[in-house]
């Protein structure tokens, strides 16, 4: 299934109450503080039941998860065939 | 001649011995010699002592991790006030109580936050200063706009090493987070012992990835301005980063929590790989499985590791010498040079090898109370009868951990005396976890506790009664604790009771009992954290 920017901003907004406002398809999410290691394990739980992919530890990294927009272009690359 | 150090105000004059250095490099590469951060940091403290902040005014700083927390921290003590450092997990509520709790005098913060807490700081006459610019339609100072200064001044105010120097918020095993009152002595003591366990000197380049909120945190600072070694702050802990830091920086020094440590070395031995760069690694904030302490010396070959203990109350108090590692890890050490521990039975005595008794602290390491919260100081902070014939009616500190000593003279730790939860290092009460529930208007009776978890320790686990006659809806009841705790204290897993919980003779919930029905329940696996409902099966 694809995940796209409003769907993650939906997600984050309702799972950690975060002002939907907030989140940019370019927003940090990490290194801005706005989430933190326990939101993290359900950000990957919730990117890897949605997309049907995994995750491997090596992966997690603020190139691929910092934004919504760089989440989604990692879930695109990791579907790609 | 160099003058002795015992205020952290002396310790920066001291710290101009490094000038040239590099000490800080911030997240987005703000990279600032000692003499660059040092002025930075006096124009913040001229700039708040012309705006009528004082000696022993409280200022707050709820700033994520970056060279302007660092600076605003030390400002406030350049003047010899006192800084509250929230911890970024506090939320806008509880941020609001601590405001008033410490009436701020000045605090410095995010746009956003600043948003969130206007009203409470008009109400009680405390400043904003936000960072990093001026924020749009909040009476605020922006970070930027305060001036550099042309000269350095002199001394700003006078200190002595008994000040409080710092009110730093940590959960208590009951009720709400409490503020431990920290001296100057309290931290100057620290930052000397702990240099000179690590053997610190300017060519360190310590990673800091701890929250500057927590006194270990802070003391990367502190240790940093002792010895002229940098500083690279790191504020995103996932292990791929870290190890990119501390090759793209050559990092010498890494001190972490067991969560930290689980996670870095299952990577790299995944990827088959090591960080030579490291000379020394410290873990504190619980313990370390076995299987990841047997790695250390495979995936950090030159490292020295210090395994140590602490709490807010007294922190940074036991090492395990590196020395020591391969025969006594697990162990929380020896007794730090200034820092006395004594192990107690109470009402019997002083506990010899292989006794179980309570970690008792005193000396320099003992700091000065919760702020404003008599009972509880009462109860840990007091004179121990069993030390009556050495040391007189003198306060010394509870540490509630039960430990014992080995015919070696190294301390290893049993259990608590108390419920307080562990949960990646921070500390989590069981009440206040029940109270929030409680506050949901949503379950009748809640039991919160603690399962084990592999990464963070332990996970929280609440057992709720939902209110009679009322579907219970798990999603808004999460979503109010979402709202309402910090991340780290919101349950892992709900129980909910289709039944009455049971109940002791007097009508109270019996924890025990409740927390009995669901010890061997399954606990969320490691990499998920989706909360489920289940129902426990009757009790018969």
């Amino acid at each position: 299934m694809n995940l796209d920017t409003p769907t993650l901003a939906g997600f984050l907004s309702a799972k950690f109450s975060i002002d939907p406002a907030e989140i940019t398809p370019a927003t940090p999410l990490f290194s801005s503080g706005l989430l933190d290691s326990f939101h993290l394990l359900e950000l990957i739980s919730f990117v890897e039941e949605r997309a049907k992919i995994r995750i491997s530890p090596g992966e997690i990294s603020l190139d691929n998860l910092d934004t919504p927009e760089r989440i989604v272009r990692f879930v695109e690359r990791k579907q790609a065939p | 001649m160099r003058k002795y150090a015992r205020t952290l105000d002396g310790l920066l004059a001291h710290a101009h011995l490094f000038d040239d250095r590099p000490f800080l490099l911030g997240p987005g590469g703000t990279a600032l010699s000692y003499a660059e951060f040092l002025g930075r940091v006096d124009a913040v403290a001229a700039w708040l002592q012309a705006h009528n902040i004082q000696r022993w005014d409280k200022m707050g700083v709820f700033l994520p991790k970056s060279a302007a927390e660092a600076m605003a921290t030390l400002a406030i003590n350049r003047l010899g006030g006192v800084f509250v450092n929230l911890s970024s997990k506090t939320t806008p509520g509880r941020a609001a109580e601590i405001l008033r709790e410490c009436e701020l005098k000045a605090l410095f913060t995010t746009p956003h936050m600043a948003r969130e807490l206007v009203s409470t700081a008009r109400e009680i006459g405390c400043q904003l200063i936000t960072v990093p610019g001026k924020a749009a339609g909040v009476e605020s100072t922006g970070w930027a706009d305060i001036p550099d200064l042309a000269a350095r001044p002199g001394s700003l105010a006078a200190a002595v090493d008994n000040d409080l120097a710092a009110i730093l918020y940590t959960s208590g095993s009951t009720g709400r987070s409490k503020g431990v009152m920290i001296s100057q002595r309290n931290f100057l003591d620290a930052t000397a012992r702990v240099a000179d366990y690590l053997e610190l000197s300017p060519s360190d380049r310590l990673l800091s990835v701890l929250p500057l909120s927590a006194p270990w945190g802070f003391l990367q600072l502190t240790t940093a301005l002792h010895s002229g070694a940098s500083v690279i702050l790191q504020p995103v802990a996932f292990p791929v980063e870290i190890v990119r830091s501390v090759r793209a920086h050559g990092i010498t020094g890494l001190a972490a929590m067991p969560p930290t440590w689980i996670q870095l070395v299952d990577q790299l031995e995944n990827d088959g790989e090591s960080l030579p760069e490291l000379r020394y690694i410290t873990s504190s904030g619980g313990v370390i499985p076995p299987r990841i302490l047997e790695a250390f010396p495979r995936v950090f070959p030159n490292a020295r590791v210090y395994l140590t203990y602490g709490l807010t109350e007294a922190f940074r108090t036991t090492v395990l010498p590196p020395e020591w590692f391969a025969r006594k890890a697990g162990s929380l050490g020896r007794p730090c040079p200034n820092v006395d521990i004594f192990v107690i039975d109470h009402g019997r005595g002083l506990c010899g090898p292989g006794q179980r008794g309570e970690l008792i602290h005193r000396g320099a390491a003992v700091t000065l109370g919760y702020w404003k919260d008599e009972e509880a100081t009462r109860a840990v902070y007091k004179s121990c009868p069993e030390l009556r014939p050495y040391i007189g009616d003198e306060v010394v500190h509870y540490s509630g951990d039960i430990v014992e000593t080995d015919t070696d003279g190294f301390l290893w730790f049993v259990g608590r005396r108390d419920a307080l939860i562990k949960v990646a290092g921070y500390r989590v009460s069981a009440e206040e976890i029940e109270i929030a529930a409680a506050e949901s208007g949503l379950v009748s009776q809640a039991v919160a506790f603690a399962q084990p978890d592999p990464v963070f320790g332990q996970a929280i686990h609440l057992a709720i009664e939902p209110l009679a006659g009322q579907p219970f809806d798990a999603d808004q009841f999460l979503s109010h604790c979402r709202r309402t705790l910090p991340t780290h204290m919101v349950p892992k897993r709900l129980h909910a009771w289709d039944e009455s919980m049971p109940r002791t003779g007097t009508g109270k919930i019996d924890r025990h009992a409740v927390i009995r029905v669901h010890a061997g329940s399954p606990g969320a696996s490691a990499g998920s954290a989706d909360i489920t409902i289940v129902s426990p099966s009757p009790i018969s």
